[in-house]
């Protein structure tokens, strides 16, 4: 296992040798890709669009006057005044606030010319003279601008000829709305598949995950920019703010946090009350009454069965698209705690194995005393009191259920260590003259971390059924962050079953996955052990 | 006699450590108890004086202003320290006990005459059958199945059974418990009742109606909490039992002719149950997350539940008795398995 390539790849055959074990790798695999490419298979951004963004055209438009008016006065009021009047506490120097004002404006120039057709001369003109204009004459200008880049449409709206002709932008709304980790962790989970399938050597492998992590992470903000505006583009498709010409959409194109309230509670496809023959005749089945509501033509129609095909909860909230971004919390929770267990049990294990005396003494009196505590209820009373202000709740829960759960490893780690330390190659490799530190790294660690390697694999699953348990009681992630325990705690009534049903299935996928894996992963270790 | 009192010796520094944990990570919060109750509230509800008053009391009867070692003596009793504590600490002697050692956890914040430590043996009137009730019936589900596995190991049905076992303890207890109610409830099978522990008009029937109705309404609580570690047993008695039927003695009382089902029972089991018996320990803490989790779902007001409301409520009384109540009961859980276990094997006594 240690020695790299060659010995390597037999381990895993030996590992993934049942059919079980291939079977919940495979599980795992997929629902790791699910989480990772969440934002791809479900929600309102386009990977790519084709459309005038006329509110975004008109926001720039209305706000250029303002935006100068402050410009103009900020250029009037000169430096010295300007630094009387500044607070102490306020760093910002004069030349860096006239910057600030300059690049605002000049921000709303550059988005009005991007969707100016190009037979407008006369707007584009109007758009140089402001660029060019002096001081003096700027504000005089900016009003020309405002009022020469009226759209066509709104001035039609409005009764009045005339208006400027607006052409479609190319954008790709869903790359530039994801965070640069999230893009590093997709590409770095496709870059392993191509380190698995193409490379031969470990090292090859490693150095190219490590390459297309740091890459990705480092180079994606400045690549694909900074729009990191949260609202819902389908919104703006339906209020006319958006005029399409062509768009493709994720596969789901309904986010995880998007609601419809008129669609609460739509059973899912396969029941008979997603298939009402007409808009009006379900909609009347679903809220007595209701309206139906506008849907854009990305979307599937309000009177398909495909709509919401998990169907929807309390909020009318797509209970796939919440599926699918939930596997993101329980994955992360799972292995991040996981990790942090393990390494602290490895550590306080192999010290107490080592030291015995009072080391030894110490950690195992406070294993004594951690066990006995229902460590989840502890968890529950941390996460209640501490300030959610102070981390992130996914890492607050992950970090909670590591700092409680160790206990099982340090005791498997201690005495792993406390057998090896009598063993006669301990005793050989002290008279051969190695150094403590040597046995410590060489020949106790090695074989010591063996039973906490296949504890990791229980953990894990031991982890997400904890934090699928807080989530429940509504003590996890806060909302409207989607958690499979949450999904499930959304309603508990035997009525909508298909709330619940679902989401605990994905629960329990993914725990019997590794539980699996990590039954597998002790027979390949460790032979001798009983079935 | 001497190992017995040599164990109850090492639960008080146990016991002491315990606290010591609960009680640091109450108050390791920014901010102090008192203000995270009442203060963000103050404003938003009707009679903000009364909160104001109460807030001043929870301070007072807590000691909420003293320095940290004073509150953790408080905590840990018997005397109350606070102004109308015990005499001996200068206070009025109207309520002279206070904290763990006397099983008194203050007042509930929001219901200022209801004494937590009163409420908790109310509640935990109805969590201890349940759990008890849990625990016989895993003990008597995994004995007869583990023992059922390891003599047909590796027959494909002995196979099947150990796979649904494996699968599961893979499955929320919260889940499990929603699909029993799924099942067995109004809109399944409609056979059992599945919320609280007593029907509307319990007060009206008869003895023996009543008995059959509360155990009706505890059956699925019960179930669902038996489910949650029954897989985990039924695989420890079923590895034991397996060790035991290689060992010699079983050999030799095979070879002078005792019968199959003499050498499981007599032999391999008596063998193989005393580490099983030390699990009731293990299965404590299981059954204190699984209380809480299986109170909410079936609505009965039992200690979890009380645990529960405490933490909506940010009550950190009742959050500070419910959590070492139930560590003090999983730790006697450990002990009297561990005496138990002494008891049956001399060996462990002079160890």
């Amino acid at each position: 296992m240690r020695d790299g390539a060659d010995s390597e790849p037999s381990f895993v055959s030996r590992w993934l040798r049942s059919k079980s074990a291939r079977a919940a790798a495979c599980v795992l695999v997929l629902w790791f890709s699910t989480a990772l490419f969440a934002p791809f298979l479900a929600g309102d951004r386009p990977y790519w669009m084709r459309a005038v963004d006329l509110g975004r055209h008109e926001a720039a438009r209305t706000s250029l006057e303002a935006v100068t008016r402050a410009w103009v006065a900020l250029e009037a009021e000169g430096e010295s005044a300007w630094n009387a009047r500044r607070p102490a506490h306020v760093g910002q120097r004069y030349a860096e606030a006239l910057a600030l004002e300059e690049r605002a404006a000049f921000v709303r120039v550059a988005t009005l010319r991007a969707a100016l057709a190009p037979e407008e001369t006369a707007a584009a003109r109007a758009l140089d003279e402001f660029r060019a204009a002096a001081p003096a004459t700027r504000m005089e200008r900016a009003t020309a601008v405002a009022r020469a880049l009226r759209p066509h449409s709104i001035a039609a709206a409005a009764g009045d000829t005339g208006g400027v002709r607006l052409v479609s932008t190319t954008s790709t709304p869903l790359l530039s709305a994801l965070s640069g980790v999230e893009a590093a962790l997709a590409a770095g989970w496709i870059s392993v598949w191509i380190a698995l399938l193409v490379l031969r050597s470990l090292r090859a492998r490693i150095a190219l995950v490590a390459v297309t992590l740091i890459t990705v992470g480092g180079a994606w903000r400045p690549l694909v920019g900074d729009d990191t505006q949260t609202e819902s583009i389908k919104a703006a498709i339906a209020r006319g703010d958006i005029v399409v010409e062509s768009a493709v959409f994720p596969p789901l194109p309904m986010g995880p946090s998007e609601t419809h309230m008129r669609e609460a509670y739509r059973p899912p496809t396969w029941l008979a009350g997603a298939r009402a023959a007409s808009p009006s005749e379900r909609d009347a089945g679903f809220k007595p009454g209701g309206a139906v509501q506008s849907v854009t033509r990305f979307e599937p129609a309000l009177d398909s069965p495909w709509r919401h095909i998990l169907g929807t909860d309390s909020l009318g909230r797509d209970l796939l698209a919440r599926l699918i971004f939930g596997a993101r919390v329980s994955l992360f929770v799972g292995n991040a705690a996981a990790v942090l267990l393990t390494l602290i049990g490895i550590l306080l294990g192999v010290w107490a194995g080592r030291r015995r005396g009072l080391a030894d003494f110490v950690v195992s009196r406070t294993i004594e005393v951690v066990m006995c505590f229902p460590g989840f209820v502890l968890v529950l009373c941390a996460l209640f009191f501490v300030d959610p202000q102070s981390a992130p709740p996914l890492v607050l829960v992950a970090l909670l259920i590591g700092l409680v759960g160790w206990t099982g490893v340090a005791r498997l780690v201690r005495a792993e260590t406390l057998r090896i330390r009598e063993l006669d190659y301990i005793a050989a490799a002290r008279a051969a003259g190695v150094g403590e530190s040597a046995i410590l790294w060489r020949h106790i660690l090695p074989n010591a971390v063996q039973p906490a390697i296949i504890a990791f694999a229980f953990a894990v699953g031991a982890a997400v059924l904890t934090e699928s348990a807080l989530s429940f009681l509504g003590f996890g992630v806060q909302i409207p962050t989607a958690s499979w325990g949450a999904l499930v705690s959304d309603s508990k009534s035997a009525d909508h079953a298909w709330i619940w049903v679902v989401p605990g299935l994905a629960i329990f996928s993914v725990v019997a996955s590794y539980n699996i894996l990590g039954e597998a992963l002790r027979d390949a270790l460790d032979p001798r052990h009983e079935r | 006699m001497s190992f017995v009192i040599r164990r109850v010796l090492w639960m008080v520094p146990t016991l002491l450590g315990i606290t010591l944990v609960v009680f640091l990570a109450m108050h390791a919060v920014p901010g102090d108890p008192g203000d995270v109750v009442l203060g963000s509230d103050a404003g938003s509800q009707p009679g903000g004086v009364d909160i104001d008053a109460a807030a001043e009391r929870i301070r007072k009867e807590n000691l909420l202003d003293a320095p940290l070692a004073l509150q953790y003596l408080h905590f840990l009793g018997p005397f109350d320290l606070s102004p109308g504590g015990h005499e001996w600490f200068g206070g009025s002697g109207a309520q002279p006990w206070h904290g763990i050692l006397a099983l008194d956890f203050g007042r509930e914040f929001q219901r200022a005459d209801v004494r937590v430590g009163a409420e908790i043996l109310r509640r935990a009137a109805v969590t201890a059958p349940l759990a008890l009730a849990a625990i016989l019936l895993t003990y008597l589900i995994a004995i007869p199945l583990g023992v059922w596995s390891a003599a047909r190991a590796g027959t494909r049905r002995e196979r099947l059974v150990g796979l649904l076992l494996f699968l599961l303890d893979a499955v929320p207890v919260f889940w499990l418990g929603l699909l029993l109610v799924l099942a067995f409830g109004a809109t399944g099978l409609g056979w059992l009742p599945v919320i609280g522990l007593h029907d509307k008009d319990a007060r009206e029937l008869g003895a023996l109606a009543r008995i059959v109705d509360t155990l009706r309404h505890a059956l699925l609580p019960v179930l669902t909490l038996t489910l949650g570690s029954l897989a985990f047993l039924s695989r420890q008695v079923r590895g034991g039992v397996v060790a035991a039927l290689r060992e010699d003695f079983v050999r030799t009382a095979r070879a002078k002719g005792v019968r199959e089902r003499e050498v499981l029972t007599r032999h391999a089991l008596r063998n193989a149950l005393l580490p099983v018996i030390t699990l009731v320990g293990a299965i404590f803490p299981a059954l204190v997350t699984g209380s809480i989790i299986v109170e909410t779902i079936f609505d009965i007001e039992g200690l979890g539940r009380y645990a529960y409301e405490g933490l909506l409520a940010r009550d950190t009384n009742i959050v500070l008795g419910t959590t070492v109540v139930s560590a003090l009961f999983t730790m006697v859980g450990v002990l009297v398995s561990d005496i138990l276990y002494a008891v049956c094997d001399p060996r462990i006594r002079h160890a």
